[in-house]
C-alpha cells in the first residue's frame, strides 16, 4: 500500500498536539536563552535565541556569589534529599516486609490506623514540630531536614501492597533454612523490591528536593538552607539597582536541567511514579 | 518496623495531636501558654480576610480544573484510540513541566510575565501587567497551574485508559456502536474510578497551594503578596512567621475541614448511590 497523504483531520490533530507542546516547552527554552544573555542583551532581547551567548551568569552564580551560598545551597540539597530518601525507603521497606510477612498480633488494625492517618495534611503538624525543635535546637540544621521524614506511610503502603503478592513460600523456605528476618530482608525482600523502591526513590527524592514550605519555615541560616529558598533570593542578594532576571534565570536553569536529563534517561520511572495511585485502585 | 512506628509517632502522630491542644491555646513560643478556648477557630472564622484567602483558593482551583482535566483527556483518547505518530515526543513534551521544582517555575513565569521586558510580552509587543494588576493577576497563578498540571493528568488518564480492556471497547463497536458512543457509554463509565482519584489527588494539591501564588505575585523574595491573591496556606505561613503558633494550628485544622468537605463532596458526586448495592 502506497502511503497517503495526511488528510486534513490528520493536520489538525498534529497542529493542535503541537501547540500544546509548545507551549509546555516554550517557557523552558526561553528560561534556556535568558540563563545565556547579559544583562544588557536581556533588556533588548528578552525572549529570544541569545546573540552572543556567554556564561557570566552561571560564573557569578557559582563563583561569585556572595558567601558562596549558591553552590552551598545545591549541595545542601542533594544532600538532605538523598538522606530523607534512604531512611525513609530502609524504615519504609523493613515495616512493610513485616506488614506484609510477619504474623503479629492487632497487625491489620495498626497497618488501618496508619493508612487512615493519610488524610491528614502534614501542615497541621508544623507550628507544634516548629516549637518542638526550637526547644531541642534542631532548626537550621540538616537533621531537621532528614530525620522528620523517616516514616512514610504512602511508601509502606506501596511496598506492602508489592509484597503481598510475594509468595510466602519463598520466605518461609529461607526460614527453615535457618535465615534470620534480617538475612531474609536483606537477600529477598529488599532484591525484589527493587522496582518499587526505584520509584519510590524517585518520587521523594523529588519531593524534598522541590519541598519550599518546610525549609523556608524550619531554616533560616545560609549554611543550611536548600537551594529552594535560595532561588528567589537570588535577586535581592546581588544586591543591585535593577534584579537581574538574567541570574535567575540561570539558577532556575541549573537546577533543573539536571532533573530534566535525569528525566530523559529514565522517562518510565517517573511517568509511572506520576500514576502510580491508579494501579493502586484495581 | 520498630523505627518506622517510632519515627511515625514522633514526627506525625504525636505532633498532630499537640497540634489540636495548640490550637486551643493562645501561645508565642515562649512565655506562659494561655487557654482560649476556641476562640483562635473563631477569630480565623470571622475574619473578613481569612474568607477571602477561601475563596482565592477556590478561584484558583476551580480556574484551572476544567481545561486541565478536559484538554488531557481528550489528547490521551486520542493516543489510545489511532496510531499516532511521535506519541512517545508529545507524551514527553507535555509531562516535562510536571519535573520543574515549583520554586523554579513560579519564579520562571514571574519573568516571562513581567510587565517591563517580559518575554510574553516583548512577543506580543505589548506591555500588559500580568501580574501587577490586581483584577488579573490572579490568572497567572492559574496559568502556572495549568503549564505544570497538564502532564500529570495526560500520564495518569493513560495509565486508567491503557488498563481499560480493548475487548469490552471492540465489543461495543462490533455491535455497531460509534465512537462517539463507546467513547460516551463505554469508556468514561468504566474510568470513572480513575477520574475520581485524578480529581481528589488534584484537589488536595490545589486547596494546599502556596507556593504558586507567593512567589509569582510578591515584588521580592520575603516581601508579602498582594492579600487578595494568598491562599489559605498564606494564613498559616503569616501566622507562623508572626509567632502565633495556636492560630495557625487551627488555621491547618480549618483547612483540613474544607479539604475533607470538599473530598466527601466529589465522591458523593461520583457515586450518588454509595457504588449502587
Amino acid at each position: 500500500m502506497r502511503s497517503r497523504a495526511p488528510g486534513p483531520a490528520a493536520i489538525a490533530t498534529y497542529g493542535v498536539l503541537l501547540v500544546f507542546a509548545a507551549l509546555s516547552l516554550g517557557p523552558l527554552l526561553v528560561m534556556g536563552f535568558d540563563a545565556l544573555k547579559t544583562t544588557t542583551e536581556m533588556a533588548r532581547n528578552p525572549a529570544g535565541v541569545p546573540r552572543e551567548p556567554t556564561l557570566v551568569n552561571l560564573e557569578y552564580l557559582v563563583a561569585k556569589y556572595p558567601g558562596g551560598t549558591f553552590v552551598r545551597s545545591v549541595s545542601n540539597s542533594i544532600l538532605v534529599s538523598s538522606g530523607a530518601t534512604v531512611l525513609s525507603l530502609l524504615f519504609a521497606s523493613l515495616a512493610a516486609y513485616a506488614f506484609a510477612k510477619i504474623p503479629f498480633g492487632g497487625r491489620k488494625v495498626l497497618f488501618t490506623l496508619l493508612i487512615a492517618t493519610m488524610i491528614l495534611p502534614v501542615e497541621i503538624t508544623i507550628p507544634p514540630l516548629y516549637i518542638m525543635f526550637a526547644r531541642i535546637h534542631w532548626l537550621n540544621s540538616y537533621k531537621v531536614q532528614i530525620v522528620p521524614f523517616a516514616a512514610s506511610v504512602f511508601s509502606l503502603f506501596m511496598l506492602r501492597q508489592y509484597l503481598m503478592a510475594v509468595p510466602d513460600s519463598l520466605i518461609e523456605a529461607a526460614r527453615m533454612e535457618g535465615a534470620s528476618h534480617g538475612r531474609v530482608f536483606a537477600m529477598i525482600v529488599a532484591p525484589l523490591c527493587t522496582p518499587v523502591l526505584s520509584v519510590l526513590a524517585v518520587l521523594n527524592f523529588m519531593g524534598r528536593f522541590n519541598d519550599y514550605f518546610w525549609p523556608v519555615i524550619m531554616v533560616n541560616t545560609a549554611e543550611f538552607k536548600p537551594v529552594m529558598t535560595v532561588l528567589p533570593t537570588i535577586a535581592t542578594d546581588a544586591n543591585s539597582m535593577f534584579p537581574p532576571s538574567e541570574y535567575l534565570m540561570a539558577g532556575c536553569a541549573v537546577i533543573t536541567l539536571p532533573v530534566l536529563i535525569v528525566f530523559l534517561v529514565f522517562r518510565r520511572s517517573f511517568m509511572r511514579g506520576a500514576s502510580l495511585g491508579v494501579s493502586v485502585k484495581e | 518496623m520498630a523505627p518506622f512506628v517510632v519515627s511515625f509517632l514522633l514526627f506525625f502522630l504525636f505532633p498532630s495531636i499537640l497540634s489540636i491542644l495548640l490550637s486551643l491555646f493562645r501561645y508565642k513560643g515562649y512565655g506562659k501558654a494561655v487557654f482560649v478556648g476556641m476562640e483562635n477557630y473563631i477569630r480565623l472564622l470571622t475574619y473578613g480576610h481569612f474568607w477571602e484567602t477561601v475563596g482565592t483558593t477556590f478561584f484558583y482551583y476551580v480556574a484551572h480544573l476544567v481545561p486541565v482535566f478536559v484538554f488531557p483527556f481528550l489528547i490521551a483518547l486520542l493516543f489510545t484510540s489511532r496510531r499516532t505518530r511521535f506519541r512517545g515526543f508529545f507524551e514527553a513534551a507535555l509531562f516535562i513541566p510536571n519535573i520543574v521544582a515549583v520554586v523554579a517555575s513560579a519564579l520562571l513565569f514571574k519573568i516571562l510575565l513581567a510587565t517591563n521586558n517580559g518575554a510574553v510580552n516583548a512577543l506580543l509587543g505589548t506591555k500588559i501587567p500580568f501580574l501587577d494588576d490586581p483584577s488579573i493577576m490572579k490568572l497567572g497563578v492559574v496559568a502556572l497551574l495549568l503549564w505544570r498540571g497538564f502532564g500529570w493528568f495526560l500520564v495518569v488518564f493513560l495509565a486508567g485508559l491503557t488498563t481499560l480492556r480493548e475487548e469490552l471497547k471492540e465489543a461495543a463497536m462490533i455491535d455497531g456502536a460509534s465512537f462517539l458512543q463507546t467513547t460516551l457509554f463505554v469508556t468514561i463509565p468504566v474510568l470513572k474510578p480513575i477520574f475520581l482519584f485524578a480529581l481528589v489527588m488534584d484537589l488536595i494539591t490545589s486547596l494546599k497551594v502556596f507556593v504558586e501564588p507567593s512567589l509569582l505575585l510578591a515584588a521580592t523574595a520575603g516581601s508579602t503578596v498582594p492579600p487578595p491573591a494568598e491562599t489559605i496556606m498564606s494564613i498559616l505561613y503569616n501566622n507562623m512567621n508572626a509567632g502565633n503558633y495556636g492560630m495557625a494550628s487551627a488555621a491547618g485544622w480549618i483547612l483540613f475541614l474544607i479539604l475533607s468537605g470538599a473530598s466527601i463532596l466529589l465522591f458523593r458526586l461520583f457515586d450518588p448511590a454509595g457504588d449502587r448495592r
